[in-house]
């Protein structure tokens, strides 16, 4: 259970060091940052400065190499797999730049999976459905493969799975990186829209328009939060 | 969840697919095949014996299966002694001997039985009414173009000098009939015990063995014992000892099949193996992203076994339909070699063959996903992510 106003990701001096051929690469030097429920936060900064990174780590698909990571009170690095991949099942939505849609399964199958993966009712599942397919206007593109859709429409459609399990926090990788300006500012207006129905968002750009709706700015760079 | 990824992932690629279960039904139909062989002959050789009509065969010591020059003395009077033990429904000496069979225009050697009337059991008659006279093998007939109501002469033998026949008696043939034991090509005839004991010149009831009929319910090695201490010059043995005789002579085969079994299985898990890998080795963005989402590292290890395992559960029919249908040009080759009784296969369709070829296709899918699944359970997903992105 999280309070209101309790932090659901707390980072402490995390560093994330990997190691290519022998080299030592530090992505993250020791960044401290939080996330609040109904947060909306951005992070930009340039290629290779740690955002993904920094992003992994709160989602818990990473673990630092240094340092604390406490998701939704747990300390990541701690966690099982199985409690982990639960957390992120339940409380965390990931959206990708390459939207990482299963090409074989329909625009529907894909938004089923996770409730499918959490075990929600049949028919709940059915209401979730057609909630979540209205709510980013692929309802009628259900039966499609992604192979058949736009890359906006690919988009909303990763939005629509990554909010299946109605998840408190939004991880946005870059969501915009694979479509034109139009539908980049269509994407901002639906994370918007989430946010204010109070899911918290992480959002990583290069897009300064979508980094703007954001209501806490930060930037990165060379591994270390401004 | 994971069980309909894993169909869909093999759908996705369905040439791939196909190729791969086709691969495997190949090998699995060798498997089968092997399978079948391994325990073919042993199997018809035991049904074959059981169709004799008799469970326990009694011969001179050291003369199995039998000796045409070593005859048992007294053999009628020890079959009567063995007829009287409680266990026994009947005790029967047969004569087993090469004759020549003599018609007016031509001659042929032939194997000939002489048979009691309880073992009638032994041949099948195809034509004609068994009588007195002889029951002659369609070799035998073709060879002197005779058949029922044809009368011929029997002869032990003939003199290679002047190619007269010697102590001859003349018989009528009474019918045709197939023998179970027959070799290929084997020309065979049937007369009575007394009349063949009559032409060899016997008259002390000796024959060449006996044969026993149990009484419903009881067993053979309480008689065989029996017969062995009571009769201490002869060897008894019962249709589960002949088998066992015979599969210690049958260790070629189990060999040969064991090992084209492991090529079977070897081929099969490298093809399920190689093509799994393949298959995850494209999709490992896709896999990063499902444990973004929250699916296990298990869950995931399960998905790739999954797959390995409805190709094996896809290609298990179909490995056993080919099989069978490529067992029986492989057992009319195998059984085209000379000096085979004509009922003995070596490749016999058992349930049992059946069942270790299908649960060998589930652990060669087993086995042939451990390489993709531990690659799939390895997986970093944030590494793999950034990868796919770059």
């Amino acid at each position: 259970m999280i309070l209101m106003n309790e932090p659901i990701v707390q980072i402490t001096e995390a560093t994330r060091t990997y190691h290519l051929d022998g080299t030592a690469i530090s992505a993250l030097r020791g960044v401290t940052m939080e996330v609040r429920q109904e947060e909306f936060i951005s992070i930009a900064g340039p290629s290779g400065s740690g955002k993904s990174t920094l992003l992994h780590l709160m989602g818990g698909v990473d673990l630092p190499t240094t340092g604390e990571v406490r998701l939704f009170g747990n300390v990541t690095h701690r966690l099982t797999d199985r409690t982990l991949s639960n957390l992120r099942l339940l409380r965390v939505g990931f959206i990708f730049q390459r939207f990482f849609l299963l090409p074989m399964l329909t625009v529907e199958e894909n938004v089923l999976l996770p409730m499918l993966e959490a075990g929600l009712q049949a028919q709940r599942r059915g209401e979730r459905l057609e909630d979540l397919l209205s709510y980013v206007g692929l309802a009628h593109r259900r039966r499609h493969l992604p192979g058949q859709l736009s890359g906006g429409e690919m988009q909303r459609a990763a939005i629509a799975r990554a909010l299946a399990n109605r998840p408190h926090l939004l991880l946005a990788d870059e969501p915009t990186g694979e479509v034109d300006q139009q539908t980049g500012q269509q994407i901002g207006r639906l994370l918007q829209r989430i946010n204010g129905e109070g899911v918290a968002i992480v959002l990583v750009t290069h897009n300064p328009e979508l980094a703007a709706l954001a209501s806490t700015r930060l930037t990165m760079r060379d591994g270390l939060l401004s | 969840m994971v069980s309909f990824l894993a169909w869909k992932n093999l759908r996705r690629s369905a040439s791939r697919t196909v190729l791969l279960i086709a691969g495997v039904s190949i090998a699995g139909a060798l498997l089968f095949n092997m399978s079948m062989l391994a325990e073919g002959l042993e199997t018809s050789f035991e049904a074959v014996l059981g169709r004799l009509g008799y469970e326990v065969r009694v011969v001179l010591r050291g003369t199995l299966p039998f000796e045409a020059e070593a005859l048992m003395p007294a053999a009628a009077q020890t079959a009567v002694s063995i007829a009287a033990h409680p266990s026994v429904a009947w005790a029967a000496p047969v004569l087993a001997t090469n004759i020549y069979v003599l018609t007016p225009h031509d001659r042929a050697t032939a194997f000939a039985l002489g048979l009691k009337p309880e073992l009638a059991g032994v041949v099948s008659i195809t034509h004609g009414i068994p009588g007195r006279g002889l029951i002659i093998n369609p070799e035998l007939a073709h060879a002197l173009q005779i058949g029922p109501g044809d009368v011929v002469r029997l002869a032990t033998s003939v003199n290679p000098q002047i190619g007269t026949a010697e102590r001859t008696s003349v018989a009528t043939v009474d019918a045709l009939g197939e023998y179970v034991f027959d070799l290929r090509s084997q020309r065979t005839l049937a007369l009575p015990f007394e009349e063949l004991a009559a032409l060899l010149e016997l008259r002390q009831g000796q024959a060449s063995f006996i044969v026993v009929k149990l009484k419903d319910g009881a067993g053979p090695d309480a008689v065989v014992q029996w017969i062995e201490t009571t009769f201490p010059a002869l060897d008894a043995f019962s249709i589960p000892d002949l088998v066992s005789r015979v599969r210690g002579q049958l260790t070629y085969f189990n060999h040969f099949a064991a090992i084209l079994s492991a090529v079977s299985v070897l081929v099969a898990v490298l093809l399920i193996g190689a093509v799994l890998t393949l298959a995850v080795g494209e999709r490992l963005g896709e896999a990063a992203a499902l444990r973004a989402l929250g699916l296990r590292r298990r869950r995931l290890v399960l998905l790739v076994f999954l797959e390995g395992a409805v190709v094996a559960v896809v290609s298990a029919p179909l490995a056993l339909l080919l099989g069978a249908a490529l067992s029986q040009p492989l057992d009319a080759i195998l059984r085209s070699s000379p000096g085979l009784p004509q009922d003995l296969h070596f490749f016999v369709l058992t349930p049992q063959a059946a069942i270790r070829t299908v649960i060998l296709l589930l652990l060669t899918a087993t086995i042939g996903g451990l390489y993709p699944a531990w690659v799939a359970g390895r997986l970093n997903i944030a590494t793999t992510l950034h990868q796919e992105i770059q």
